[in-house]
């Protein structure tokens, strides 16, 4: 007679959004493991049906208070090419100096409140930094730099007001950037000072066989452009997008599942996948850095995607500070436009990794059907592969019940899921009563 | 040493705009004494702590008394529930607070004012109990930090 027995994580704590896990182990072996997400769908996509493109950018952006640029920005760089605009060089440099803000608040707040804890058996943030004080007050000063850039050029730190179809609604003053640039000099310094910090946590072993997936660029460390490349040789354009990768329902998430069309595997996108794909485009110092920190050339441990996270806190400041210092506000804030019927599809680099929007508008400019696939979507299907191969380890290994359960909400959060950015999908049945 | 800053801590859930209704309020009175910030998670208080001798929170609260109650303490105060926060998202003032106390952050004077609330739906206003507490603690707010 088998026996079996289930191990619950009810409530992910430290993650943004509601999920749990649920594993189910029968005659000591894992024989089953749900990320089971099961806040309510959010419907962003039927909410956009039938509005003006030009409300795009704003609405997405309430999809996520932590990574709301990532949303405008895909969804702008779709709703443009569906619209065959072409922004101009500044226009370009301002998104990327956009997203540096958003990627230094997240990471700077993962890094130090979120999954730092996790390294020294802390409950919190709050019990962490009384053992790390001047980390984590480092920690929130790099958080609030990327609060004040967002604020300086998206007119706001949470989900920003100035982004525009076509370019921004107001280009920011050259004073208005340039008084940031004395807290990012230092901040260059505080991201080092960190990723070094991180590099000395003890990580727990865990190597698997992933196949990464990001958006990879020849000149440039991926933000909004690039082609969607992969660890196993993938190499595509974004349009491309739906011949090579499927969203799945799931029946224990209200979130959808993506895995590669034909193979039907998992992968893996975020700042482990980044960096392992695009570790030429890193800046010289981040390089070094790397190096001297022991970042493998194709890291495949979860646990020390919190020293890319840091590699690329360094990478972004560093990126900001050019720009912040070469700008000189010259030539329209945006493009203009005349509504036209069209379908277009773009991706970008959120802080947790790919996010892919599609967008069919009608002639009049307003939008017939979105689809939005964030990366935590991408990666739930991963988190679940990784959480039996570790258990199974540790299982074996004889671990109680309650240190399984902290194993695996270490585990997931090493993604640094967004649960609330990933419920993007409701499947209906309608019953039909004569 | 920079000015003492008042922050208003709200969304758009009904009741819970208490904190930016009073925020608004100070701003109509043409109040300029003391910084003031609107935010809506409290997390982001941590990004205006630095070097002030003065805090002043304005928040919703709930289970404190009546609808429309004004309430006002000093922290550290046992009146907050401290709570487990799931992310950062719902990081509580309680856990904000303890943080910056942990940090050494906290200004030498917090206060917290508190205006209990009733109903929590996106997209309503405030009840007419809480706008008018509000008014009021704005007004008191005033002549207790003018030339702060």
């Amino acid at each position: 007679m088998s026996t079996t027995d289930v191990i619950e994580v009810p409530i992910l704590t430290r993650v943004e959004g509601e999920g749990g896990v649920t594993i189910r182990v029968r005659q000591n072996t894992i024989e089953n493991v749900q990320l089971r997400i099961y806040e309510p769908p959010r419907l962003f996509e039927a909410l956009l049906c039938g509005r003006a493109l030009e409300d795009t950018p704003d609405i997405t952006a309430r999809i996520c208070g932590i990574c709301p640029v990532a949303y405008q920005m895909s969804s702008v760089h779709a709703l443009e090419a569906a619209l065959g605009i072409q922004t101009t060089p500044q226009i370009r440099r301002l998104r990327r100096l956009l997203y540096c803000g958003e990627w230094i608040e997240s990471h700077a707040l993962h890094i130090h409140l979120l999954h730092a804890p996790d390294f020294f058996g802390a409950a919190s943030g709050i019990e962490l930094a009384q053992r790390f004080p001047q980390e984590i007050t480092r920690g929130l000063q790099l958080k609030k730099h990327g609060n004040r850039l967002l604020e300086a050029l998206g007119g706001r730190a949470i989900h920003p007001i100035n982004v525009a179809v076509g370019g921004f609604y107001r280009l920011p003053r050259r004073e208005e950037l340039a008084g940031l640039i004395p807290d990012f000099e230092w901040g260059l310094e505080a991201a080092i000072a960190a990723t070094r910090w991180v590099a000395s946590f003890p990580f727990p072993e865990l190597t698997q066989p992933y196949e990464f997936v990001s958006l990879s660029h020849p000149d440039e460390y991926p933000f909004n452009e690039g082609e969607i490349v992969s660890s196993q040789g993938l190499r595509v354009p974004v349009t491309e997008f739906d011949r090579h990768f499927v969203e799945v329902h799931v029946a224990h998430s209200t979130a959808l599942q993506a895995v590669r069309h034909e193979q039907r595997t998992p992968y893996f996108v975020g700042p482990l996948a980044r960096i392992n794909l695009n570790r030429g485009q890193l800046s010289q110092t981040v390089q070094r850095l790397a190096d001297e920190v022991g970042m493998e050339s194709e890291c495949r441990n979860p646990f020390r995607s919190i020293i890319a996270r840091a590699l690329e806190l360094v990478q972004v400041y560093e990126e900001a500070l050019d720009i912040l210092r070469g700008y000189h506000p010259s030539g329209p804030s945006r493009m203009p436009y005349q509504p036209a019927a069209g379908q277009a599809c773009a991706a970008t680099e959120a802080p947790r990794g790919l996010l892919f929007h599609d967008y069919q508008i009608d002639d009049a400019g307003k939008i017939r059907q979105a689809r939005i696939i964030p990366p935590t979507s991408q990666n739930q299907r991963q988190i679940e592969g990784d959480l039996t191969t570790y258990l199974s380890r540790n299982l074996q290994a004889k671990a109680s019940r309650e240190e399984l359960a902290s194993d695996c909400e270490r585990l997931v959060r090493t993604y640094d899921p967004c649960i609330s950015c990933s419920t993007h999908f409701l499947r209906v049945r309608w019953e039909e009563i004569p | 040493m920079t000015r003492a800053l008042i922050v208003g801590v709200g969304s758009h859930y009904g009741d819970d705009r208490a904190g930016w209704l009073i925020l608004d309020r100070l701003q109509e009175l043409g109040f300029h004494d003391c910084e003031l910030r609107r935010v809506s998670n409290p997390a982001d208080i941590l990004d205006f702590m630095e070097q002030r001798q003065r805090l002043v929170i304005c928040d919703a609260c709930q289970g404190a008394g009546p609808p429309g109650s004004i309430h006002c303490w000093s922290w550290p105060t046992d009146r907050l529930l401290a709570r487990q926060a799931h992310g950062t998202h719902d990081m509580g003032l309680s856990e904000v607070m303890e943080l910056a106390t942990g940090l050494g952050m906290n200004p030498s004077s917090v206060e917290i004012w508190a205006v209990e609330g009733q109903t929590w739906f996106p997209s309503l206003n405030a009840g007419a109990e809480v706008r008018a507490a509000c008014e009021k603690a704005a007004t008191a707010i005033w002549e207790k930090y003018a030339d702060a």
